[in-house]
């Protein structure tokens, strides 16, 4: 037998062949050696430094903004004393103060000299400034005076950049960033680039204009500007308070600008006699819709119009708990939020919120929204500064120290420690005294604090990101207007002033959403496809079959999602019974195929082998859909039909219902919304434009008859049904509760009623079993579809609406389109992965329990499927991670709003897509930009989370299955 | 072993003879085989796979309640010719057949047979022991459990008795809740065994149980097939002549895809009529 060749051990002694290796084995061996350590090395560094740059960009959010003092000067206290503002330049070199007399000082924060009277209000005889306003971002001062009259200052800086022939002596020895004092107020200072550049002061005085209105000086003074208008609220002594508006219109062909003037009174209400106290403090909002009244007591009063009529008092709050007082009010940057500093040193900002629940004239409610108490015995607030470039606020405090806050995610910004001695804490109607004032650059990059008797600082701010914090990434935020606090993601800011929305909530809410859809609709159909190839498919079909939707995996995403929003998203729309009636009849079809399939006699089904079993299959499920098209205009009937009501409501035939008759709930709102038509509809009226309606007249009436026949108003139409236009509840929740229960029915048929049937001496084998089996089949889902309307109806009838949750109105890109083609990006890696893993079972297993008796599914649902469930549970797994980590699908197929509801018939925004989305209008450096790494961090977790658990699954199972 | 020469040596070609003339082979079979009452009769049945045949129309009835040996060099077709009486090549992808076997007086191959009923019927022990990833107990009544029986009582008393009469029962009976995967190689083929054996089929059908086995594994289940003979019909392919001896009542010779003799199995052992069967029992070839 053996035979082997003789060439190794003929050879003959003595000339036997010495093994060597020659060098270029040597030499390739240790290339290759080296080539594959530096290659493996090499992507494990890449994907370190992937996550390390990912982290580098994220990790200055968690950076706290810091101060440092840059100088420290005194000045004399006289001037010190009676500054009522301070502004200071870009660069901080020189501070503007207005003194209460209302003349302009320049102090130089290079060496603390000052330059009195820069500029001066001349007042007229024995008058005096009564009021002043908080200097705005604008740089512009209104200061009332004890006559009535309104004089506006406007306070700025003029940079020129000298040239060199131009320096004088003194400039040319100054070094890069070195400043120098001018004579004449401000500084000059060689700039980065090597020229000098001369800071000076320019104050611009208006005449002071004279109040017709009322009065009495002026106690109470702001001032507002928005694009072209100023606005200028006045409040007198005998309670008069005026609100005037400044236009200044530009003739587009040139020309001087023509200044328009415009006022109106405002009444302020002082209580039931009249006599009520005045507020300390008259805020006007930005857009000069609104006026808060505050009072040292702590409460706010505040003013709308309701429409364009004159302001009212709207409703009123209490900011602080008794015994507390206010004593500072500014407005925040946009004008929206008023922010309150009181003597224990708390910050509230408070705001004008939706309240439809409250009846407010203009369907507002002043709420405070944001309350930060001091942490440390800080003090009294003395004086708070808004930044002019972020929603953050500066509070200085009784004990000189200095915290700026970002007032809408409560971020401390820094926080200075004092470096002035304690300040003096004077009541909201004493405009006399100082109580210490801070100013900040424009950037918010420095600060200067000036005490009352004269000590003034100076910091340069490093401000971080403070529009980032926990709270505001992943807690609810109540943002400026809105309703209640919310987790929210704003698309894009407009500008400076719009309040900065980070929340990742509903990003990572929108990227779980789209995994749930889209694996509930790939999984299933991915395992049940690979049991059906690797374990009743002819070998020879399995073989031609695995690579065709491979291919599958190869398609772009972006081809994907293209098909997705361009031929799915319409076609769904268009087809929308019929595709969720296949979700049913598909299933159910192949499986009333199987009985009948049993029925068949054995020598017809015995010879069905291979393509022909495979083109049966398709037949079947060809079938189902062809039913299907033919079925789903009936269920779509019986279910979704309007009523007599629901069609006379959509044909207009309506009578407004008084507020008197609303259900006792919606009674004390502005408007009813398509969330309130749930508890509408059970009293038999509907919400239409905000009224609550009820349907009038008659179907039978020619003139609506008409109308209902021209629009189809009596079409059975299941989205008329999810936008809230057809009232039935019950229908949704039989759509929702007829699979869950034909699988339940199916079960509980198997496991409790099989049983008690098998004792019965009917059950056999051959045809008539199986037409036995085919019938006890029809009844169950018969049963199953009776248990359904059962159950709807009951649910429908405890006042629960399926249009509240899962279901709602239809958006033509939404969830099931995105799972629908996300799953078909899904299907072939799960199909692929677990093909191979139920294929690698061993053949042993498969005949032994073929050998038992066992048919083939029963092979492979107890033997193959759980002995390769380690390799399946990975391939879904992997799945998973495609589908949370998909962009260009989600992007396209959805309508990208960031909002939180599970509705199947709604968008989303996933982390990836935002950040394809927001990516090229972030700019470097800035907050939006780290927040998208940050999103793309969580993503990053999100998928490392999945496939680490799936990772520990797999081991766990596989160590089960191990010793096969 | 003394060898008689069979008288009728002389007139007959050899097997491989015959086989390269492409003559129809008839094979030795002893009278002793007429006085059994027939479980199984293979009639005429011829295997291919592809174009290659590896069954050539074989002929052969299977006493009932005996046990029956194939043996035969490796290639012979004995393993297939197994298999396919619970139709298991079917499997197989190119797998042709001709002729019919009768179980009970039905037939197998029939256009109308059911193959899963088939199988039921029939139980498999395979060459190398291959227990399902799950726990003992669930291995014992697996057939029970695909034929839909769910009271724990049955399961439980199905269980025991499968297990002690693969002689196992004392070994497990405090672990039937864990993985048949902890089981020694021979505990897990007589797990195998017992797995087979519980559904009480007609005919127990084991291919080489024992080739991966230690003689102590090994005695064990020979053990087991004397006591279960008479009850159940056994059909065990054997490489091991001893075992043949030990454990058959009948031993069927198979050489090049054919049955070649098949009698009693002291008779074809002690004499064989044909020279082929000779050489193979005497461990001159094969």
């Amino acid at each position: 037998m053996t035979t082997t060749p003789a060439s190794t051990t003929s050879a003959p002694e003595g000339s036997r062949r010495v093994r060597v290796t020659r060098p270029r084995v040597r030499i390739t061996d240790a290339v290759a050696r080296v080539v594959v350590t530096v290659g493996g090395l090499g992507v494990i560094v890449a994907v370190l430094g992937i996550l390390a740059s990912l982290l580098s960009v994220v990790f200055p959010l968690a950076v706290p903004g810091h101060a440092e003092m840059r100088g420290r000067f005194a000045i004399p206290a006289t001037l010190a004393s009676t500054a009522g503002d301070m502004l200071i330049d870009d660069n901080a070199g020189v501070a503007l103060l207005v003194d209460f007399a209302g003349a302009v000082h320049a102090v130089s924060l290079v060496d603390g000299s000052v330059v009195s009277g820069v500029a001066a209000v001349t007042l007229p005889n024995g008058t005096t400034v009564s009021a002043r306003a908080p200097v705005t971002p604008s740089g512009a001062v209104a200061l009332g005076l004890s006559d009535g009259s309104i004089v506006v200052l406007r306070l700025g800086f003029r940079a020129d950049t000298v040239e060199p022939i131009n320096e004088t002596e003194q400039e040319r020895a100054l070094a890069i960033g070195e400043r120098l004092p001018i004579a004449s107020g401000g500084y000059a200072e060689r700039s980065a680039l090597g020229r000098i550049r001369r800071t000076v002061p320019a104050v611009t005085i208006a005449p002071p204009v004279r109040l017709e209105q009322g009065s009495g000086p002026i106690i109470a003074i702001d001032l507002r500007s928005t694009g072209a208008s100023e606005w200028i609220l006045a409040l007198r002594q005998d309670a008069t308070c005026v609100l005037g508006r400044v236009t200044t219109v530009r003739p587009l062909g040139g020309g001087a600008p023509r200044v328009r003037l415009t006022s109106e009174v405002v009444k302020i209400e002082r209580g039931p006699d009249g006599v009520g106290p005045l507020p300390q403090w008259l805020l006007l909002s930005g857009d000069g819709e609104q006026i808060f009244g505050v009072h040292e007591s702590g409460r706010v009063d505040r003013y709308a119009r309701p429409g364009t009529g004159a302001f009212v008092l709207a409703d009123r709050t209490e900011a602080f708990p008794p015994g507390r007082k206010v004593t500072s009010a500014e407005m925040l940057l946009g004008g929206r939020t008023l922010v309150l500093g009181d003597s224990a040193g708390a910050v509230v900002g408070a705001f004008a919120a939706q309240a439809f629940s409250v009846s407010t004239p203009d369907g507002r409610r002043l709420v405070v929204a944001h309350r930060y108490e001091p942490d440390g015995a800080t003090g009294a607030v003395t004086k708070l500064l808004p930044a002019q470039r972020d929603r953050s606020i500066a509070s200085l405090h009784a004990s000189g120290e200095l915290i700026v806050r970002n007032m809408t995610s409560g971020r401390l910004v820094c926080k200075i420690p004092s470096v002035i001695e304690p300040l003096p804490v004077v009541t909201g109607s004493d405009k006399d005294h100082s109580t210490g004032l801070v100013a900040a650059s424009p950037r918010g990059d420095a600060m200067a604090v000036l005490s009352p008797s004269g000590q003034l600082a100076t910091f340069g701010v490093q401000r971080g990101h403070p529009e980032v914090s926990l709270r505001s990434l992943f807690g609810k935020v109540w943002y400026e207007g809105d309703a209640a606090p919310s987790f929210t993601t704003a698309a894009s800011q407009g500008e400076d002033s719009a309040e900065p929305k980070y929340s990742l909530v509903p990003l990572i809410f929108g990227t779980i959403k789209a995994t749930i859809y889209a694996m509930l609709f790939a999984t299933p159909i991915a395992i049940l496809a690979a049991i059906y190839t690797s374990e009743i498919l002819h070998p020879r079909v399995r073989s031609s079959i695995k690579p065709v939707i491979e291919m599958m995996a190869s398609l772009p995403s972006v081809v994907l999602g293209f098909v997705a929003a361009l031929v799915v998203a319409p076609l769904l729309r268009d087809t929308l019974p019929f595709v969720l009636l296949a979700f049913v009849t598909v299933p159910v079809g192949a499986l009333l195929a199987a009985y009948v399939w049993q029925m068949l006699p054995m020598r017809l089904t015995a010879r069905l082998r291979t393509l022909a079993h495979l083109g049966l299959v398709s037949a079947v499920v060809v079938g189902a859909l062809g039913v299907t098209s033919f079925a789903a205009p009936l269920v779509e009937r019986a279910l979704f039909t309007p009523s007599r009501d629901d069609q006379l409501v959509l044909a207009g035939s309506v009578d407004v219902v008084p507020r008197e008759q609303w259900p006792e709930a919606l009674r004390d709102r502005m408007a009813v919304t398509a969330d309130d038509s749930a508890l509408l509809r059970q009293s038999g009226l509907a919400a239409q434009a905000g009224r609550v309606v009820r349907p009038v007249g008659s179907v039978d009436d020619p003139a609506i008859s008409q109308v209902i026949a021209r629009d189809a108003l009596d079409r059975p139409s299941i989205r008329r049904w999810l936008d809230g236009s057809i009232a039935a509840v019950w229908p949704g929740w039989f759509v929702l509760l007829a699979p869950p229960m034909i699988v339940l029915s199916v079960l509980l048929r198997s496991r409790l009623i099989d049983p008690m049937i098998g004792t019965l001496p009917i059950a056999g084998y051959g045809t008539s079993a199986a037409v036995i089996e085919l019938i006890k089949f029809c009844v169950t889902l018969v049963a199953a579809a009776a248990a359904a309307f059962v159950l709807a109806s009951l649910i429908a009838e405890l006042g629960f609406d399926a249009r509240d949750s899962i279901l709602g109105s239809y958006q033509q890109r939404n969830s099931l389109v995105v799972a629908i083609v996300m799953g078909f990006a899904v299907i072939p890696i799960i199909y692929t992965i677990s093909e191979d893993a139920l294929s690698a079972v061993p053949a042993s297993l498969r005949s032994a329990s073929l050998g038992c008796g066992a048919t083939r599914w029963q092979t492979a649902t107890r033997v193959v499927l759980p002995v390769a469930m380690s390799g399946v549970f990975s391939a879904v797994m992997i799945g998973l991670g495609r589908a949370a980590g998909e962009t260009m699908i989600v992007l396209m197929a959805t309508g990208n709003t960031p909002i939180m509801e599970w509705n199947i018939f709604n968008g989303f925004r996933t982390l990836a897509a935002n950040i394809a989305v927001s990516m090229p209008e972030a700019p470097e450096g800035s907050t939006q930009l780290r927040v998208l790494f940050l999103g793309g961090l969580c993503l990053f977790a999100l998928t490392f989370f999945i496939n680490t658990l799936a990772e520990l699954v797999r081991i766990r199972v596989r160590r089960r299955s191990a010793n096969l | 072993m003394l060898v008689q020469e069979p008288p009728e040596n002389t007139r007959r070609r050899s097997v491989a003879e015959a086989v390269n003339a492409g003559a129809p082979y008839e094979p030795e079979l002893h009278p002793s085989l007429l006085r059994e009452e027939h479980i199984l009769r293979v009639q005429d049945f011829s295997l291919f796979y592809g174009q290659s045949k590896a069954i050539h129309r074989v002929s052969m009835n299977i006493p009932k309640g005996r046990v029956t040996a194939l043996i035969g060099p490796s290639g012979c077709g004995k393993s297939t010719l197994l298999r396919s009486i619970n139709r298991l090549n079917d499997l197989i992808d190119s797998v042709r057949i001709e002729g019919d076997m009768i179980l009970s007086g039905r037939s197998i191959y029939a256009p109308n047979v059911d193959v899963i009923d088939i199988r039921k019927r029939i139980g498999m022990v395979f060459q190398r022991s291959n227990p399902f990833p799950m726990s003992i107990f669930e291995n014992v009544v697996y057939a029970l459990r695909i034929d839909g029986e769910r009271r724990r009582s049955v399961l439980a008393e199905t269980c025991e008795r499968a297990l002690r009469s693969a002689a196992l029962w004392d070994e497990v009976k405090d672990r039937l809740r864990q993985s048949a995967l902890g089981l020694s190689g021979g505990q897990q083929q007589r797990l195998c065994i017992a797995r087979a054996i519980a559904a009480e089929p007609e005919v127990l059908l084991m291919d080489e149980p024992c080739s991966a086995l230690d003689p102590i594994a090994t005695i064990k289940i020979e053990e087991f097939i004397r006591e279960i003979a008479g009850r159940i019909t056994v059909v065990i392919v054997t490489h091991n002549m001893q075992q043949a001896t030990r454990v058959s009542n009948y031993t069927a010779f198979m050489y090049l895809g054919r049955l070649v003799e098949y009698g009693a199995t002291a008779d074809l052992f002690q004499n064989p009529r044909l020279p082929e069967t000779e050489q193979y029992v005497t461990g001159r070839f094969g």
